[in-house]
């Protein structure tokens, strides 16, 4: 019998095993017997060679390899037991338990989302993200000629992309409703090596000027809004009034590189001026608002892509200068460097802003955690003492006091008359 | 017949004997006890408290298989049988066991001529 039966059929082998015991003394008895015993004094006889029948039965029980469980779900009912009898201790422990928990599952569901997850891509971890430092402040944000030049230079990123996010009004005029959208430029989707869920995703080409606008949507936003309809590729949404074809959908739990900001439509960042003409500017130098994601060129590592730009990148940022720029503003310019980051958790700006004060948030909540459990452990340490008469009780009669939880061992059990009511 | 508090053979020692004698037919708990009283001519009585627990280990890890027939008494009885498996771990343990006492037995024959 394998281990998972024996944990399932307890009650078929308990079965057995008395029948089996019995039919011992009962052959016993009887050999007793035919020595010349009396019937009644050949059962004393048998019963004391036996010995403890209970006592064998543990030993056979052992054998199973199954005690642990049996033990354990012992130990739950003798709890559920001590709770029902003491429903304020009950309550104040779950209670501090659970504060202690929730604000710990609070907190780290929050720096999973914005520090831990990798973005749901393919090859994930192989993506770089870059930050520029201009007198010491840090900063995501690139202008879209600057996220050209760099993405021209195939000996340091075999692919290289932005995104910046915004919003956009979709729907009729009497019924408009705000959308997360995500302006990417025409590599996006290829250096996430993403695979649309249906259609097509957007590529350079949707990328030019002048291009008819093109939205690609995400899994997320199909099911809410199209209910999940299969011919919603080929159909127009209304973005700020004018009618856009939906070209594809984003693969299943991708919403957008940007953590913290849900993209359930992506458009083009060329198709921004044609869409929001208040947006005219966004493709100048002057405007840095595109964050940054690529894969470094061949087997190139991060330290090696880094040394690299530090040489590149003064020529590449010169030449993106605009002409006419001040000798003040260009020697400003000209003084920014870039650090490559691990771009495999996605990018985002919260992350800096929010990073040092969550990772401070979760050791908080790691110590309230603790205080709580100082905390159930003084209340069972005060119960203990107040059933210090229970305990005594316990082990006077042979069951196991374990000190001051006051909880009786498992090995009790065979010492406890089978018809009384448990103390506990 | 006197009850023993334990079992005075080696560790290890009962299962190899409780896989011999069940090796020569199919036999429930009791005619075990009583065979190996028998075989070993009252050497080695094994109490209730050692057999049952060791039948239920052989079993457990393969090596025995029961089956519930019916007996001489007219109620069915826990029969034990050897498996293939059994077979095989009673065919080492049997050789192992013979070369360990072979060595032990030498051992002393040595000693005791020396010190003769």
């Amino acid at each position: 019998m394998t281990w998972w039966r024996r944990v399932f059929n307890r009650s078929r082998l308990e079965r057995e095993l008395d029948a089996e015991l019995r039919d011992h003394v009962d052959r016993l008895v009887t050999e007793l017997i035919a020595q010349g015993h009396e019937p009644a004094e050949a059962r004393r006889l048998a019963r004391l060679e036996f010995g403890g029948l209970d006592q064998v039965k543990e030993a056979c029980r052992d054998e199973r390899g199954t005690r642990w469980i049996e033990d354990t779900l012992h130990d739950v009912r003798l709890t559920a037991r001590g709770f029902r009898k003491q429903p304020g201790f009950a309550a104040t422990a779950t209670l501090t338990l659970a504060l202690g928990v929730g604000a710990n599952l609070a907190v780290f569901s929050l720096v999973d989302a914005l520090l831990l997850r990798p973005l749901p891509v393919p090859e994930a971890r192989a993506l770089i993200s870059l930050t520029r430092w201009m007198q010491g402040n840090p900063s995501e944000h690139f202008s879209y000629p600057q996220v050209r030049a760099l993405a021209e230079r195939a000996d340091l990123f075999s692919s290289f992309a932005a995104v910046g996010s915004g919003t956009v009004q979709v729907g009729t005029p009497d019924a408009l409703e705000p959308t997360g959208v995500a302006w990417v430029t025409g590599g996006y989707f290829g250096t996430l090596k993403l695979a649309p869920f249906a259609g097509r995703l957007l590529t350079d080409a949707d990328d030019q000027p002048g291009a008819a606008p093109v939205a690609v949507i995400s899994h997320d936003y199909w099911t809410r809004r199209f209910g999940g309809l299969t011919d919603a590729v080929g159909r127009t949404l209304l973005v700020e009034g004018r009618p856009v074809p939906i070209v594809g959908i984003t693969p299943r739990r991708f919403s957008g590189a940007t953590v913290g900001e849900r993209a359930d439509i992506t458009l083009a960042v060329h198709t921004m001026s044609a869409l929001q003409p208040e947006n005219q500017g966004r493709t100048s130098a002057d405007s840095r608002w595109l964050r940054v994601l690529g894969r470094a060129a061949g087997s190139l590592t991060s330290a090696q892509l880094q040394s690299r730009l530090d040489v590149a990148w003064p020529q590449v940022n010169e030449a993106t200068l605009r002409p006419g720029t001040s000798a003040d503003a260009r020697r400003r310019q000209l003084s920014m460097t870039l650090t490559v980051e691990d771009g495999s958790i996605g990018t985002s700006t919260l992350r800096r802003n929010l990073g040092t004060p969550l990772t401070t948030a979760m050791w908080l909540v790691v110590l309230v955690l603790l205080i709580a459990c100082v905390n159930v452990a003084n209340l069972l340490l005060a119960r203990g003492v107040s059933r210090e008469r229970e305990v005594a009780l316990r082990l006077a009669i042979g069951a196991a006091g374990h000190g001051s939880s006051g909880s009786c061992s498992p090995k009790a059990r065979c010492w406890r008359p089978p018809a009384s009511r448990p103390v506990c | 017949m006197a009850a023993h508090p334990k079992s005075d053979l080696p560790q290890g020692t009962l299962d190899l004997l409780v896989l011999q004698v069940v090796a020569l037919e199919p036999l429930h708990g009791y005619a075990i006890a009583q065979r190996l009283r028998q075989m070993s001519n009252d050497v080695v009585q094994v109490t209730q408290g050692t057999l049952y627990p060791a039948l239920h280990r052989l079993e457990n890890r393969g090596f025995l298989a029961a089956d519930w027939k019916p007996s001489d008494t007219g109620r069915d009885a826990k029969y034990y049988k050897l498996t293939r498996k059994g077979r095989a771990h009673l065919e080492t343990a049997a050789a192992s066991w013979e070369r360990l006492t072979g060595a032990v037995a030498a051992i002393l024959r040595t000693a005791k001529g020396e010190a003769g």
